[in-house]
């Protein structure tokens, strides 16, 4: 069976197939899922949050034009939301430049205990879940949803530098841990 | 000692760098054991994240969202409906009111000759529409319509401020 585009799902949504959002929502909940419990560190409010968006993104399917790509638009709902969901639980938000001045240390969050050896995966997803709010979203756009630095750019409405910038930052902290660890040899 | 940057490592392993950067590098980290150290490091930590699994949502979230979705416009559109037979009521009494005026003009009239003069047909029309008027909205007549439409602006009215209520509680969602 032919796999419909989201642009032709949303326009049978706007001729009054309301049903159809529900495929809509089977694409992208977990995608968009994994993003909010990486930027909001909760898996409950991740859920509560992820309807929220997708009832604003059904709210404004008549304002989408599609000059841009449906995922795009609909990843700037969630990004916004976490970010309004992060500030009314009164968490720290910064703005881009604070974010890109932000120094986080993992070292001192994370202490890999050897006795206690995880999988690797787990090892390193509990290592993004520590990253600040707009690095893990940037990782987990850029790795699980496959997109490219420039769309997170326009997703996320950052500068195509800043993206890069806050991507090669997570990378290098964690590249950190793997060597301070003596990781390396062991798992290549 | 660090021959390479973060950043350059980081560009060379998203192969953002040309032919001859990219040369010189591998070159770099052919000598240079920890510079290989630090990017077989970087390598791996893209490799992971790349097989990194999504996040499951509950089993019912979509059923859940859909149900939210439903409830949204499932009211508005029986207010919808209600408003439009309030509205066709209305219409239909008015309608009632008209016919029954004319049927009562018409009745009372003479025949018509082709003799009569078109001026004549107004006149007795017009008069006998402001006497069978004067008679229907006058005394119980009056009262029965006026309960009517009153019933009609009260319900209207309640419906007009619940939807307002529901417009401001989307806005603020």
């Amino acid at each position: 069976m032919k796999k419909l585009s989201d642009q032709e799902i949303i326009d049978s949504i706007k001729l009054g197939n309301q049903a159809d959002f529900s495929i809509i929502v089977d694409r992208y909940k977990d995608k968009a899922f994994s993003l909010l419990k990486r930027m909001l560190k909760n898996e409950q409010d991740a859920e509560e949050t992820l309807q929220d968006c997708f009832i604003k993104a059904y709210n404004s399917l008549s304002g989408f034009k599609g000059e841009a790509k449906f995922s795009t638009w609909f990843y700037r709902i969630v990004y916004n939301t976490a970010l309004t969901k992060l500030s009314s639980q009164k968490r720290k938000t910064e703005n881009e430049m604070s974010s890109l001045h932000e120094h986080f240390d993992l070292k001192s969050d994370y202490d890999y205990n050897v006795s206690e050896r995880k999988d690797m995966s787990e090892f390193i997803n509990e290592l993004v879940n520590k990253l600040p709010e707009k690095h893990s979203a940037i990782i987990s756009l850029f790795y699980l949803d496959e997109m490219s630095c420039e769309e997170i750019s326009k997703a996320l409405d950052i500068s195509l530098s800043n993206v890069k910038v806050m991507l090669h930052r997570s990378r290098n902290a964690l590249k950190d841990i793997i060597i301070e660890n003596n990781l390396v040899e062991e798992l290549i | 000692m660090n021959l390479l940057s973060d950043e350059i490592l980081n560009k060379y392993l998203d192969g953002e760098l040309d032919k001859n950067q990219s040369a010189e590098i591998e070159e770099i980290l052919n000598k240079s054991e920890n510079d290989r150290k630090r990017f077989s490091a970087l390598k791996l930590i893209h490799k992971e994240l790349s097989l990194m699994q999504e996040d499951k949502v509950s089993i019912d979230f979509t059923i859940n969202v859909m149900a939210r979705v439903n409830k949204k416009f499932a009211l508005p559109k029986q207010q919808n409906y209600f408003i439009i037979s309030i509205a066709s009521i209305l219409v239909l009494f008015c309608l009632g009111i008209v016919v029954y005026v004319v049927t009562a003009i018409v009745s009372s009239s003479a025949p018509q000759t082709e003799s009569l003069q078109i001026t004549e047909t107004v006149n007795r029309f017009g008069n006998g529409l402001i006497l069978e008027l004067k008679k229907l909205f006058s005394g119980k007549n009056l009262s029965i319509i006026g309960s009517v439409f009153s019933l009609g602006i009260l319900i209207s009215g309640y419906f007009f401020f619940e939807h307002q209520k529901r417009s401001k509680i989307n806005l603020g969602a």
